[in-house]
């Protein structure tokens, strides 16, 4: 399950970290990337992430509200992308055997 | 014996093979013949062929078993035996037709479907020496392995499984299949993986994984065995842990203590095993939830744990947004800035950065909302709170232990908001945070610290008007009166403009002129009147009138007051009108008029009101006139003036204390044809009613509201609000919408009784029907403080405490304190209370431990929820 859809700085391709000026500067770069004319969705979500990102007060909302305080405990599970392990051949085929009907 | 078979059938199907024999068993004994030994043979070959890998001995038992009992099933067990032979890795003799070219197609092709259907062992077939070593199929069957091998161990190149040697038509394709499907899976190209995942056909050994994969894309665990172990293998999927995880939050919930510590033994036992990256977020999570539980400590908690949860940003904030929705400013106030602290610390914010500027506005305006009395004491226990926080930091490497250090050294600045919005200021000097500043220094009282708040953002905004606005009204309030001028002369100078600046300026040029007439000096007073004169505010004729009013009192003991009298007398519409003016200009510069009008008009009166307060100065109504103007106003046939004039006069009688005549005044204004004025009217009405009529007060100001709301008049709303005797220090935490919004019909018969009701009502409101704190309430009586004060900070680290009476806090909101509870407040009240004043909890603990316990104890049963169902003991 991926949350990049609904994080502004994913959209940018940026870190949390980023100060005002790289914020800019991927914006930028990724309007140009996908002009309105051509992906006018991408587009329209590069201008939302950056609207959202630009203002201090909405940054640092966004920043505080990634995480629920009251928010079950279960909920951690369903928050991370679950890692695709490599775990070779074997566990595949054991699976595949022992699942025959 | 059809629907017999088929029952049969149909238990082979859903893979219950042991069932299926005894049944074709039963069937061959009541009913023998070739079909029931047919349906035995097929139900033992089912079961034969479910075997597991590792008992293909015991499956080819059972096969020679059949063949012994049913030799009508030769063709189905020779079929059955050359799939075990599959399975098995036993390729030799089924490839044979392969290679025979006289075998018939049909022949040929029955290998292939068998091994379509049955391999799952590619490296049987990849090494088959029964087939030659460039035979197709078996370099495919080795491609595929290789592949297989390649792409479930690490990522891949395209090249390295694009698996050329496998045709679409080959009897392995489905093996391709699953390949390009790993390959999407592990590129986390889901789209890509569903696409290989459908067109894998349904009867291939690669076709078992397919319901595996699809559960993993989603995020699920695969409900078998097989495919759960592989999943909690490939993705640390566990339904364990899942189910640990729910079950820890149901005991968090509803569980008792002992129950959640278990829970969480095990949630934490089973996440370190699986999924170990997640461990330090459950154990930040955990330790949050369980501040909501009094019945346990952090030391049970971190020991159920096997550890503390790691203090970093994510901890702070969600420990601070705990706070938040509780509504604890105190505690919301430490856990940010030890929030703000590590946020710097990892890169995420910077010190002076806007963030942070938001984030000290978001603690101020918390902390602006709590009592100045919990302020003052907040602040005498940071040095408190430096002890909690080493203890909290001990575990912790020493960067952080120095983190919270510096943390606890400025944490008395973090529970003052003036000090807070200053440093809001000073890193974002936007015009919003100097208003926030202001209304808070403001709103305490605090003369000197809005005034503070005023230089600053005056500083930072030299041609914003309001700030100077401030500065000026607060040094007129001082008294000094020279420095207020000289103020605005300054802004006027710097280019500020304003209508409201020149209007101070002529309030306060009229408070010099009243001064210096009160010590007597005429000639200063002139020169203060000659100064108004000049002012563009008063060239009109209006002005004029006003300007020569101001004359006359600074002359007053001088012959030249007779001309201005005249003058004025010219001006304002005859002598009678002229005397009134003077009588109330005068009276407002401290000056007595030797004969004052004794039965002045109302509209003259109203007049000069309006006129006083056109140019900035509240003029009072003497006692005197009270009789004489009641009688008019309540006199139809007596003109009143408009309702402006009415709301002049009105506020003039408030100056005076005068409050039947302000309310009056407001009741007739509401009589006129201006609808614009009514919130205003009503407000007045609500203001000035006798201290016994709570309802209508209540419903003077929630109509006021409403109509201030439909008008979007925020500054009305404001005052309005401010007016709420619900409202305030101490009461319910309201903003600028505390007041019930009402209905149409309501709101139109307050108007129409404010209308017709020239009265001042002097009994009492009658007792309500009912007490309780929520018609009470809604009647408009006070709330009341509540009684126990929350002690937050105490709350925030004295967790080893047992329950207590400063747990009320959550209670004091709940409407309708049941009875117990609100007769042991009210004996403790009436015990030990002092000058009206409810006792602290710490003094009913002291005198009264018994009262105490007895508080604890209905509190415990109130708060508590049903005792959970003991387990009954097994006997063994």
């Amino acid at each position: 399950m991926s949350a990049g859809a609904h994080d502004p700085w994913a959209v940018l391709g940026i870190s949390r970290e980023a100060n005002d000026e790289e914020l800019r500067a991927a914006y930028l770069r990724r309007i140009r990337e996908y002009p309105p004319d051509r992906s006018p969705a991408e587009f329209e979500r590069a201008r939302d992430a950056y609207g959202l990102l630009r203002d201090p007060a909405r940054r640092l909302e966004l920043r505080l509200s990634t995480e629920r305080p009251d928010a079950p405990i279960v909920s951690l599970l369903d928050e991370e992308e679950m890692p695709r392990n490599h775990v070779g051949p074997g566990p595949w085929l054991d699976a595949m055997r022992k699942r025959r009907r | 014996m059809p629907s017999e078979a088929a029952a049969v059938r149909q238990l082979i199907a859903s893979g219950a093979h042991k069932r299926a024999v005894e049944h074709a068993k039963e069937l061959l004994r009541t009913l023998p013949g070739a079909a029931s030994e047919a349906l035995l043979a097929e139900a033992y070959i089912a079961r034969a062929l479910a075997f597991e890998p590792s008992m293909q001995a015991e499956a080819r038992a059972i096969l020679d078993l059949v063949a012994t009992r049913c030799p009508s099933a030769r063709d189905a067990l020779a079929v059955a035996r050359r799939i075990l032979d599959v399975r098995g890795g036993r390729l030799d003799e089924i490839v044979t037709p392969l290679l025979e070219e006289a075998a018939a197609p049909e022949s040929k092709q029955q290998v292939l479907d068998l091994l379509r259907r049955e391999l799952d062992d590619l490296g049987a077939l990849g090494w088959c020496a029964a087939l030659p070593a460039g035979h197709p199929l078996r370099v495919e069957a080795v491609h595929l392995e290789r592949a297989l091998a390649a792409v479930t161990s690490g990522p891949v190149t395209d090249e390295e499984v694009a698996l050329a040697e496998v045709p679409r038509r080959s009897a392995l394709v489905a093996w391709k299949l699953l390949v390009r499907a790993l390959v999407a899976f592990h590129r986390r190209d889901d789209e890509g993986c569903t696409r290989a995942l459908s067109a894998i056909p349904p009867d291939t050994p690669p076709a078992r994984l397919v319901d595996v994969l699809q559960a993993l894309l989603r995020g699920e665990v695969p409900a078998d065995p097989a495919g759960a172990s592989l999943a909690a293998r490939v993705a640390g999927a566990s339904r364990p842990l899942r189910e640990t995880f729910t079950g820890l939050d149901t005991a968090l919930e509803k569980g008792r203590a002992k129950d959640v510590l278990r829970a969480i033994r095990e949630a934490v036992t089973e996440c370190r095993s699986v999924r170990p990256h997640l461990l330090d977020r459950l154990r930040q999570r955990i330790s949050i939830r369980c501040l909501e539980r009094d019945d346990l400590t952090p030391d049970r908690v971190r020991s159920a744990m096997g550890g503390a949860a790691v203090r970093d940003a994510r901890f702070w904030v969600l420990r601070a947004r705990a706070a938040e929705e509780r509504g604890h400013a105190f505690s919301q106030a430490v856990a940010y800035q030890l929030f703000a602290r590590h946020a710097e610390h990892e890169g995420l914010m910077t010190h002076a950065g806007p963030e942070r500027a938001a984030l000290l506005l978001r603690v101020a305006d918390a902390l602006a909302g709590a009592p100045a009395d919990d302020l003052s004491d907040a602040a005498s226990r940071s040095s408190r709170l430096r002890d909690l926080l080493k203890e909290e930091y001990a575990d912790s490497s020493e960067p952080l232990r120095a983190l919270a250090a510096a943390a606890a050294a400025e944490v008395h600045t973090w529970l003052d908001p003036g000090a807070l919005y200053r440093e809001a200021a000073a890193i974002g000097p936007r015009r919003e945070v100097f208003e926030r500043w202001l209304a808070f220094a403001s709103g305490r009282g605090d003369q000197r610290g809005a005034e503070d708040a005023a230089q600053a953002w005056s500083l930072a905004h030299p041609l914003d008007p309001a700030p100077v606005l401030h500065l000026a009204r607060s040094l007129e309030k001082r008294g000094a009166f020279q420095k207020a001028l000289a103020l605005l002369e300054l802004a006027d100078e710097r280019g500020v403009t304003d209508p409201a600046l020149a209007r101070s300026r002529l309030r306060v040029l009229v408070r010099v002129v009243a001064r210096q007439v009160s010590k007597g000096k005429a000639d200063l007073a002139l020169r203060a009147v000659e100064e108004i004169a000049a002012l563009p505010l008063v060239r009109s004729e209006r002005g004029a009138a006003f300007v020569l009013a101001l004359r006359w009192v600074a002359d007053a003991r001088h012959a030249r007051a007779v001309q201005w009298r005249d003058a004025l007398c010219a001006a304002w519409g005859g002598a009678v009108s002229a005397d009134v003016l003077l009588a109330l200009v005068g009276a407002a510069c401290g000056l007595r008029m030797a004969d004052p009008p004794r039965s002045p008009t109302l509209a003259d009166v109203a007049a000069a009101c309006h006129l006083g307060l056109e140019f900035g100065i509240e003029l009072s109504i003497p006692a005197i006139w009270r009789t004489p103007l009641l009688k008019q106003l309540r006199s139809k046939s007596v003109a009143a003036g408009d309702a402006v004039e009415l709301v002049a006069l009105a506020r003039s009688a408030v100056q005076a204390k005068e409050r039947e005549l302000a309310f009056v005044a407001a009741g007739r204004g509401l009589q006129g044809d201006d609808r614009s004025l009514d919130a205003l009217l009503l407000l007045m009405r609500a203001k000035n009613l006798p201290d016994g009529s709570p309802r209508r007060t209540r419903e003077c100001l929630a109509a006021a509201a409403e109509l201030a709301r439909r008008a979007r008049d925020t500054a009305l709303l404001a005052s309005i609000v401010a007016a709420d005797p619900m409202h305030g220090e101490g009461g319910g935490r309201s903003g600028l919408l505390s007041l019930e919004r009402i209905e149409e019909s309501d709101l139109r018969r307050i108007l129409e009784r404010e209308r017709g009701d020239l009265g001042y009502p002097r009994d009492r409101e009658a007792p309500l029907a009912c007490e309780c704190p929520a018609c009470a309430g809604r009647a408009g009586y006070g709330a009341g403080e509540d009684p126990f004060d929350e002690d937050e900070i105490d709350d925030l680290y004295d967790d080893d405490r047992p329950l207590d009476l400063r747990d009320l806090e959550d209670l004091k909101n709940l409407v309708g304190l049941p009875p117990p509870l609100m007769a042991l407040f009210l004996e403790a009240t009436a015990k030990y209370g002092r000058y009206g004043q409810t006792p602290t909890p710490e003094e009913v603990e002291r005198r009264d431990p018994e009262l105490a316990a007895r508080i604890r104890k209905a509190l415990l049963e109130l708060t508590a929820g049903p005792a959970p169902r003991r387990r009954k003991r097994r006997r063994r």
